[in-house]
């Protein structure tokens, strides 16, 4: 039984490898385990679509259209000035400008794609023209852009919270610790970085008198408030208890079509039909995979993977903290090949039964995979916000690869491994508001 | 033909650009009605579903239509040879083109399934067929579109091998 | 259907089926299915083996209810599933059984009732075995309600109800707001605070997932909560007659036992929740009848067509 398994695993990443659509990988690896695995497949289509249709689903395809909409609604463009006021006047503050932008783009999208496709655009020219080579600049903002998937709301948190019934708003507040430790890293890092690039500058800031500096910063606090109040709206309307976390990606993609027309007059008829249809096409991209993952993850489900599981590993050690490692080392596999809904839908069952019999609270492993799995999307082979960042930033894999994987061995994978062994920081905030 | 193709790709476009507005203004009304009114309406999630697979499926329609699926594409950034990636091409429709028609096959049985159940909502009694309908309807184009870019890849490769014959394209 | 079969040297057949309930691992429900199970592999000699899928794992109860109708799934333990027919959703309408004798008389094997829903299950290519008794509804509140006792008085809170008629004209007979939310977003949304309670429940369902949110507790016995035991008509059709019954004796005893423990059951969930620090509207007969008799104007009348009139009237008659 498991070695059809492990044969379908084989198959799945074969299917990957070969550059096939998601859908049908997923596809191709399904319809192995109907033909060889049993699995009945005459409810599964009733099964996938009573799956599709959950209220909790729809959270997904409204965080695209809302990271689409804010990406080109000049969102992104005010935030990166008022962060500027702050950090604009150090050596590498504009890479400091690139993590606090992504961080409080996250407090509004729940996708990693956000972070990228808000600030990319206008970041990395500017950092290019400061001097700073394109394949860091890329990486640094490619990377940065996971926070939108640790800030709170997150989509993939919001899928935790259903595959393994549990509180949305502690499996949410699980990566905040994490988040931040991990904007703290990458500023760290990307100041000492700086000082090694032979020519980097300052920017305008540099030549602009102090007092004309003033002025302008206070022009760009008055800007900033409409984007800034966005996260108030948002996260104050799911705590506050207006509306529910699905409902939250609704109402930030209703309420940034106001802001980029009429305020910052960014947005035109014709861009919004285009965002519309981009949108659109990449939620069919998105779920269409997902239907796909669900159904192949429940023919693994009717098997009982998880409970096989669990006796091998067993078998193998009951020490905590290796088998700890070896799930943190299966999730960045996952990672690697899989996105993040994905590894998410498909792990998280498999995966719950394991770590409960370890002691291990539901919503402290809803950080330790919130955490592993957000940095699935910028780790080959399957990367796709690093391929996004690519194609945005122009730039070639083999320049973004070498400062892509500086700042995730030395600034993600470290708070990865505290995550997992130090419950408290995952647990303290949700704890905090008496959800764990 | 053609003709045909590009139709049905305008209307499918149009019909998506309805419902990526509609579901939004759909749930925040919803919020509004809820928070501000006090007057949630029974039923609308009901019928929100209705909508939203069809998102999905056409989306997902859409994106075979535009060649637009996510893809992992680590190997195309080491086939060089315009020859081998025509003859890579070829074989990666290929065996989605198979996928998809199996998928397609038991999205049939499904359809006819709902057709002779004909279940009902449980609200406002809306036909649920009008909703289980768009996994074989969106699948069916998914399957259409891949055949379509087979057959273009195809072409495409017979092309090529034809002008390295003829000597007229150094690969 | 995908149950495996195999014949052994003996001829007689190996059977492995998969069997679903909504409950997690390890609650009552759950041990009472597998000590089923057990019941059944031991009697039919280690040949008929159950596969148990806790806690919905093979998807939501009015899925799985159609899967074991075409024969994916082979057997389920949940409450009757409205998608194909909406007369089913009769089991659980509002008080047509106030207390547990009511139940007992109402759900009675040769009873009007169970006979009709036996023929559904049928219709619907599925062998109903037996009836097991969950709990009687109740209102779980996270803030004190105004006059709970008074119908008449609106209570000015909103609370949620799963998206079906029945419980949106009880919410509202019973002066409450009823606000549609998923169950799934039901413990998010009373968290934050869109509604202030939930009805669809009981002390069981809300001790288990929404004790830390459950200020109050009011047993209203709104609605009765029956599960049914079925399994496939398909693998039914093809068990020998002394196989049948096997299958049917433990289900049977699994009714029977779940008889005697249920009404305790639900008193010692009440108290769990009430040792957590929830206070207990209790309500008395008396008020529970007053409920009743409002909702049975009220309510009854808007949701009987719904299970066929004819049929409600003739049921709720006894
Ligand atoms: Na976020
Ligand atoms: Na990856």
């Amino acid at each position: 039984m498991l070695t059809i398994v492990a044969l379908d695993v084989i198959l799945l990443v074969v299917l990957l490898m070969l550059s096939i659509p998601l859908p049908y990988c997923f596809g191709g690896a399904l319809a192995f385990m109907a033909i060889f695995g049993g699995a009945s497949m005459k409810s599964m289509m009733l099964w996938g679509f009573n799956q599709m249709i959950s209220p909790i689903l729809v959270a997904s395809p409204l965080f695209i259209l809302a990271g689409t909409i804010m990406g080109s609604c000049g969102i992104a463009k005010h935030l990166l000035n008022f962060a500027d006021i702050f950090v604009g006047k150090i050596k590498g503050g504009i890479g400091v400008v690139a993590v606090v932008t992504c961080a409080i783009i996250g407090a509004i999208s729940g996708s990693g794609f956000t972070g990228v496709a808000a600030t990319g655009p206008i970041l990395i020219p500017r950092m290019v023209e400061q001097g700073y080579p394109r394949g860091y600049a890329t990486a640094l903002v490619t990377v940065s852009s996971v926070l939108g998937l640790l800030i709170p709301p997150s989509v993939i948190m919001i899928f935790y919270g259903w595959v393994t019934d549990t509180s949305i708003l502690a499996a949410f507040l699980s990566t905040v610790g994490p988040g931040v430790l991990i904007v703290i890293t990458f500023s760290i890092i990307n100041l000492i970085w700086a000082h090694k690039f032979p020519n980097v500058s300052l920017g305008e800031i540099a030549t602009t008198a102090e007092i004309d500096l003033k002025q302008r910063n206070m022009k760009r606090i008055i800007r900033a408030i409409p984007a800034l109040s966005l996260p108030v709206i948002i996260l104050g309307g799911i705590y506050g208890g207006i509306f529910t976390p699905t409902e939250a990606a609704a109402v930030a993609g209703v309420v940034s079509v106001p802001i980029g027309f009429w305020v910052y007059k960014e947005l035109k008829k014709e861009k919004f039909v285009s965002i519309v249809n981009e949108s659109a096409v990449s939620i069919g991209a998105i779920m269409t995979m997902i239907i796909f993952t669900l159904m192949l993850s429940q023919t693994y489900v009717l098997l009982r993977v998880p409970q096989a599981l669990i006796e091998i590993l067993f078998n193998v050690t009951t020490n905590k903290v290796i088998l700890l490692i070896i799930i943190n080392i299966f999730l960045f596999l996952v990672g690697m090949i899989v996105n993040d809904i994905t590894g998410m839908i498909l792990v998280a069952p498999l995966l719950l039964p394991l770590v409960t019999e370890l002691g291990i609270s539901p919503v402290h492993f809803a950080a330790i995979m919130g955490v592993n799995l957000a940095m699935g999307g910028v780790t080959p082979p399957y990367a796709s916000i690093l391929y996004l960042g690519m194609r945005i930033g122009k730039c070639e894999f083999s320049e973004i690869l070498k400062p892509t994987m500086v700042f995730l061995l030395l600034g993600y994978v470290p708070i990865v491994i505290l995550t997992t062994f130090w419950p408290s920081l995952s647990l303290f905030l949700p704890r905090l508001f008496g959800l764990a | 033909m053609g003709k045909f193709f590009e139709i049905l790709g305008k209307i499918q476009e149009k019909i998506l650009m309805f419902l990526t507005i509609l579901i939004p203004l759909l749930v925040t009304f919803q919020v509004i009605l809820r928070y501000v009114l006090h007057a949630p309406l029974m039923g609308i999630e009901e019928l929100m579903l209705f909508p939203i697979i069809w998102l999905y499926m056409l989306g997902g329609a859409s994106a075979s239509r535009a060649r637009n699926h996510i893809e992992c594409g680590i190997l195309t950034l080491y086939i060089k040879k315009e020859k081998s990636m025509a003859i890579f091409k070829v074989v990666k429709t290929a065996i989605s083109l198979m996928i998809s028609i199996w998928l397609t096959y038991w999205a049939y049985w499904f359809f006819t399934y709902s057709l002779k159940m004909w279940k009902v909502s449980d609200l406002l009694y809306i036909p649920m067929f009008f909703g289980e309908s768009s996994i074989f309807i969106g699948l069916t184009l998914m399957t259409m579109y891949s055949a379509i870019e087979l057959y273009d890849m195809i072409k495409n490769l017979l092309n090529i091998s034809k002008s390295i014959k003829e000597g007229g394209v150094k690969c | 259907g995908s149950s495996k079969t195999a014949s052994n040297e003996s001829g007689v057949k190996e059977r492995t089926w998969k069997i679903g309930h909504v409950r997690p691992e390890g609650t009552s429900t759950d041990l009472d299915v597998k000590a089923f199970a057990e019941e059944v592999n031991k009697n039919s000699g280690g040949k008929i083996k159950i596969d148990v899928y806790a806690a919905s794992q093979l998807g939501d109860y009015t899925v799985v209810q159609e899967r074991v109708g075409v024969g994916d799934v082979e057997m389920q333990l949940a409450p009757a599933g409205t998608s194909i027919n909406k007369a089913m959703g009769i089991a659980s309408a509002p008080y047509i059984c106030k207390t547990w004798d009511d139940v007992k008389r109402v759900f009675a094997r040769d009873g009007k009732l169970m006979t009709n829903i036996d023929k559904m299950f049928a219709d619907q290519n599925i062998k109903l075995l037996a009836a097991y008794p969950k709990y009687f509804g109740g209102i779980a509140l996270a803030k004190e309600p105004k006059d709970p006792k008074n119908v008449n008085v609106s209570k000015d809170v909103k609370i949620r109800v799963p998206s079906m008629k029945a419980y949106e004209k009880t919410a509202e007979a019973l002066g409450y707001i009823a606000t549609p939310i998923a169950y799934s977003e039901a413990f998010t949304a009373m968290q934050t605070g869109i509604v202030d309670g939930i009805i669809g429940s009981g002390a069981e369902g809300y001790y288990s997932s929404f004790r830390d949110l459950t200020k109050y507790y009011l047993p209203v016995n709104d609605h009765f909560e029956m599960w049914f035991l079925y399994l496939s008509m398909d693998v039914w059709n093809d068990l020998s007659d002394e196989e049948k019954k096997i299958v049917m004796d433990a289900a049977l005893k699994m009714e029977e036992n779940r008889y005697a423990q249920a009404e305790a059951e639900e008193k010692e969930f009440i108290e769990k929740l009430k040792e957590h620090g929830v206070t207990i509207i209790e309500f008395s007969k008396e008020e529970i009848d007053a409920i009743a008799n409002k909702v049975k104007e009220e309510v009854w009348p808007k949701i009987k067509d719904e299970y066929g009139a004819e049929f409600f009237d003739s049921v709720t008659k006894e």
